[in-house]
């Protein structure tokens, strides 16, 4: 795809004054913005928004000290301001010992992050697309509909001064729709996709009224223990955690529960998650990371056993390791999270479950502890309670409170067919498929 | 500021036949610090600068921003957030209305001792280094080997003007510590946030902010009262227990459990699919949700505090709003677009925290007023209690019904007297049963700064949150 000159020369001009002011390492990102955002509530689209944005980040190294921003003033007189202030402070801190040179290029890169123009194309009606969305939800049992619709098209370009130059340009089209049959009845739909036609607006909308109409009048559940169904939805959740966690900062920090599981075996050898810096048919991530090294894909979890952190070049050094092109500057972090499908039907996993709870959604996860992974989270939307192999009411008003590794030595099924997750409360672009969990605690409030 | 570029939009607006039209020229500078485990991380400079828009045309309301400044760009961008109106009419069955307010001219900024322009990254690393130097030997057999401290300061200059009149100007600095560090004990590991709770210390104003927190003392005090809980702390009882809860945990509580249930947006269905709702309806003023102690104000107008403002972001003047007063619902937050359905007047609850952002409707300070007890008669006649003085873990329902609060610091009240350190408490409660259960409150007031999340694209916004110890009576605690 064409890249808009303007990028690469934002970034030249960046990395030119910063070398001429004195800078020895540098790497310069800059990136154009386009968002269309439609949000609709109670079936009426309440605002649309267009915002574009364009801004730089500059790392600077002047001997051995380190310095990092970001710029929304890209006009050649800005740049110049912004980079000289940079190298300038840069100056005045002291030499950092984990101070490591930018890797030095060029590489070669794999595929870059699909790319739609329709998706930004002035004629695509994306209220239509919202129409349909509120029409499945509504036809199929809810009572309204709220939610938003994003189209995203974004061009970003590396240059460095150790030789990378890189730019690639993709869109992404996300619906996240949640249907009310009653206002304590409600169901969630999403749909992903770097292409127009790859959304299913319509598919989620359904799929959300649909919940909606079967969470009316839910019972209460007691506090126990239960075999959990998560959905890709609420696994999702679980395994961007793993993904941010498996980052060497947060663990060379001390603050991370999976630091400690490296080489060790931590669920059944039917589960792989891998970090993937583009996926095919996916959407979001990129084919460079922030130090211009190629991004590609690591296993954090391969056959059950733990297996790699995400670094980059300084965490890397550290741990005397390759740096597996996750950088962030700063911190390592996930691009797109995958998760391998499993054999079970997900009827099959309903059947063969005695007493259990299906969560088809979930928000608010909170650490009690980062470093054991203790945390609880609150299931939102419709959930059912199944007994004896049969989903047998709709209940309400549960928390789930547990810790991470616990839940991934209790992972004992996993689904055939997969999902994209992408919302409010998933922020790394997650693959996966929906997953059982053995004898997790469920606690509810006092009333 | 291109304040000239901010009128044109407004009046190119006006002359394509928007109803309403607003725009705000924002400019954010910011520095930050970071030192991990003695080792400073590349330092920080950024700044952020561009104009947002929002145009109704015939209901519609459509919000535009860009960072190309240029004429011809400005109006490119008033095109097309118009026509993005004009487009999204056929679904938009429930027009916009903004209530009418008084228009203002005016300029205004929080106070600033000290600017923060003159404050040079190597000031914000040495503060962190001596801190860093105080705490890394920890004490009591706990030691803190792996430490992450960081220090910003940002510096937010805004100029607002709309088609009803309004000409202001504000601005707002403001300086924040975060820390999170392992704590190692015993063979075992924790890993724990200064303040606890995710949360931060700092308010508006210049580099006297952070001097005023005396970090040092603070964070010292933190690592040792941490390190007592973690090896001395005992399991709370199993029976039913007076609480006393700490101000980091009341004001967490009032901000969750009544400053976003009284959202006006939320209770309309907005935020359905994002934040969620609320368990109060639009008919729900007047009505009673706790005891006569139940009293809950969000000001942003406190000087120093981290969510200050003079004027929101709709241009309307900033005052106190006594949310829930005597145990009842007393008033909602409101923008000038809730305000106007609910047939109220705003009452200057919208904000935004960057040019690229719409103004939403959004808590400032949020706190429990003090009461009349001192500590001591606080928890004087409790047989059995426990005092959660800080928290790790909290959650709450996107209706605000159902929270959890995690404890970190707390100890055991036994026959009126603060005993032995009590590990994870957990309080899972309803928000009617808590607020009904709190029965006095202590005559003291402490703040803590946080970043609440809401909106789509997501904004976090600076704010404050607060109150004095209260005591609550008759609650099962649990445990992990």
């Amino acid at each position: 795809m064409k890249i808009d000159i303007e990028i690469h020369q934002v970034c030249d001009t960046a990395l030119n004054v910063a070398m001429t002011s004195g800078a020895n390492d540098v790497s310069i990102i800059a990136e154009r913005k386009r968002e269309n955002m439609i949000r609709f509530s109670n079936n009426t689209v309440t605002v649309v928004k267009t915002i574009e944005t364009i801004s730089i980040q500059a790392y600077v190294g002047v001997g051995r000290r380190r310095m990092i921003g970001v710029s929304s003033n890209v006009s050649q007189e800005g740049i110049r301001r912004f980079v000289t202030n940079l190298v300038k402070a840069c100056r005045t801190l002291e030499p950092s010992s984990d101070y490591v040179a930018l890797p030095s290029g060029p590489f070669r890169y794999g595929s870059s992050p699909a790319f739609d123009k329709l998706i930004i194309d002035e004629d695509t009606d994306l209220v239509d697309i919202v129409k349909q969305s509120i029409n499945a939800a509504i036809d199929s049992g809810a009572k309204r509909a709220s939610g938003s619709l994003l189209g995203s098209d974004d061009e970003t370009a590396i240059t460095t001064s150790a030789g990378v130059r890189r730019a690639e340009r993709s869109t992404s089209i996300l619906l996240s729709l949640r249907a009310f049959a009653e206002k304590n009845a409600s169901g969630h739909g999403l749909s992903c996709s770097a292409n127009l036609s790859g959304l299913d607006a319509a598919g989620a909308g359904k799929r959300a009224g649909q919940y909606a109409k079967r969470a009316l009048n839910p019972r209460t559940c007691p506090e126990g223990k239960y075999d959990l169904i998560l959905t890709p939805t609420v696994a999702a959740d679980i395994f961007q955690h793993i993904g941010e966690f498996a980052s060497a900062f947060y663990v060379d920090l001390g603050v991370s529960f999976f630091g400690d599981m490296i080489g060790k075996t931590v669920a059944r050898d039917s589960l792989n998650i891998r970090d993937r810096g583009v996926v095919k048919g996916g959407f979001g991530g990129r084919s460079f990371d922030d130090e211009g090294l190629p991004t590609r894909e690591t296993y954090l979890v391969e056959n059950g056993q733990a297996k790699s952190l995400l670094h980059n070049n300084v965490t890397s050094k550290k741990f005397a390791t390759d740096s597996t092109g996750n950088a962030g500057i700063i911190d390592p972090h996930p691009w797109n999270i995958v998760v391998d499908e499993g054999d079970q039907r997900y009827e099959e996993l309903v059947k063969d479950t005695k007493r259990g709870i299906i969560v088809t959604n979930n928000w608010y996860t909170r650490f009690q502890d980062m470093r054991s992974g203790q945390y609880s989270t609150l299931p939102r939307d419709a959930a059912f309670m199944i007994e004896n192999g049969e989903i047998t009411s709709p209940i309400s008003g549960i928390r789930i409170s547990d810790s991470i590794p616990r839940q991934l030595r209790e992972i004992d099924a996993i689904t055939r067919g997969r999902e994209w997750i992408y919302w409010w409360e998933v922020r790394v672009p997650t693959l996966t498929p929906a997953i059982r969990l053995r004898n997790v605690p469920v606690t509810r409030a006092s009333t | 500021m291109e304040t000239d570029l901010a009128d044109l939009a407004v009046s190119l607006a006006r002359s394509r036949g928007a109803e309403y039209a607003e725009a705000r020229l924002q400019t954010s500078w910011r520095s930050a610090a970071l030192l991990r485990n003695g080792v400073l991380e590349p330092a920080e400079m950024s700044d952020s600068h561009g104009l947002g828009i929002r145009i109704i045309y015939n209901g519609s309301l459509a919000f535009g921003a860009s960072n190309d400044l240029g004429r011809k760009s400005i109006r490119t961008l008033v095109e097309r957030t118009l026509k993005r109106a004009k487009t999204s009419a056929p679904l938009v069955t429930n027009k916009i209305r903004l209530s009418e307010e008084v228009s203002s001219k005016d300029r205004w900024a929080a106070e600033e001792q000290k600017p923060l322009e003159s404050v040079g990254i190597e000031q914000l690393v040495d503060t962190l280094r001596e801190v860093d130097l105080l705490i890394a030997p920890g004490a009591l057999g706990v030691t803190f080997p792996r430490r992450l401290l960081t220090i910003a300061i940002v510096v937010q200059d805004k100029y607002f003007t709309n088609s009803d009149g309004s000409s202001l100007t504000g601005r707002v600095p403001r300086a924040h510590f975060f820390g999170l560090v392992t704590a190692v004990y015993e063979g075992k590991a924790t890993a724990v946030t200064i303040p606890p709770g995710y949360a931060q210390v700092g308010g508006s104003g210049g580099w006297e902010v952070i001097e005023a927190l005396n970090l040092h003392k603070y964070v010292k005090e933190e690592t040792d009262s941490i390190s007592d809980v973690l090896l001395h702390g005992k399991s709370p009882p199993q029976e039913d227990v007076d609480v006393v809860l700490g101000p980091d945990v009341t004001g967490l509580v009032a901000h969750e459990s009544c400053g976003h249930p009284g959202e006006a947006d939320r209770i309309l269905g907005r935020e359905g699919a994002q934040a969620g709702e609320s368990y109060l309806d639009s008919t729900d003023i007047g009505r009673r949700i706790g005891s006569a102690e139940a009293n809950v104000v969000d000001d942003p107008t406190i000087p120093h505090s981290m969510g200050f403002y003079t004027y929101d972001d709709e241009g309307v003047l900033a005052r106190p709003r006594h949310l829930i007063e005597g145990g009842v619902v007393k008033e909602l937050l409101h923008n000038r677009a809730t305000a106007s359905e609910f047939g109220v007047q705003s009452n200057g609850s919208a904000r935004s925290v960057r040019f690229d952002r719409e103004p939403i409707v959004r808590m400032a300070n949020t706190y429990v007023e003090p009461g009349d007890h001192s500590f001591e008669e606080l928890i004087e006649g409790i047989s059995l209690g426990v005092y959660i003085k800080s928290f790790m873990e909290w959650n709450i329902d996107d209706k605000r019904l159902n929270q959890r609060y995690g404890g970190l610091e707390a100890y055991l009240i036994r026959n009126g007297e603060v005993g032995h350190p009590v590990r994870s408490p957990i309080l899972e409660i309803t928000t009617p049963k808590l607020w009904s259960t709190l029965d006095a409150r202590g005559k003291d007031l402490k703040f803590m700064a946080a970043t609440c999340g809401k909106g789509d694209p997501s904004q976090g916004a600076p704010v404050w949150t607060g109150g004095p110890h209260v005591r609550l009576r008759n609650l099962r605690l649990k445990t992990r």
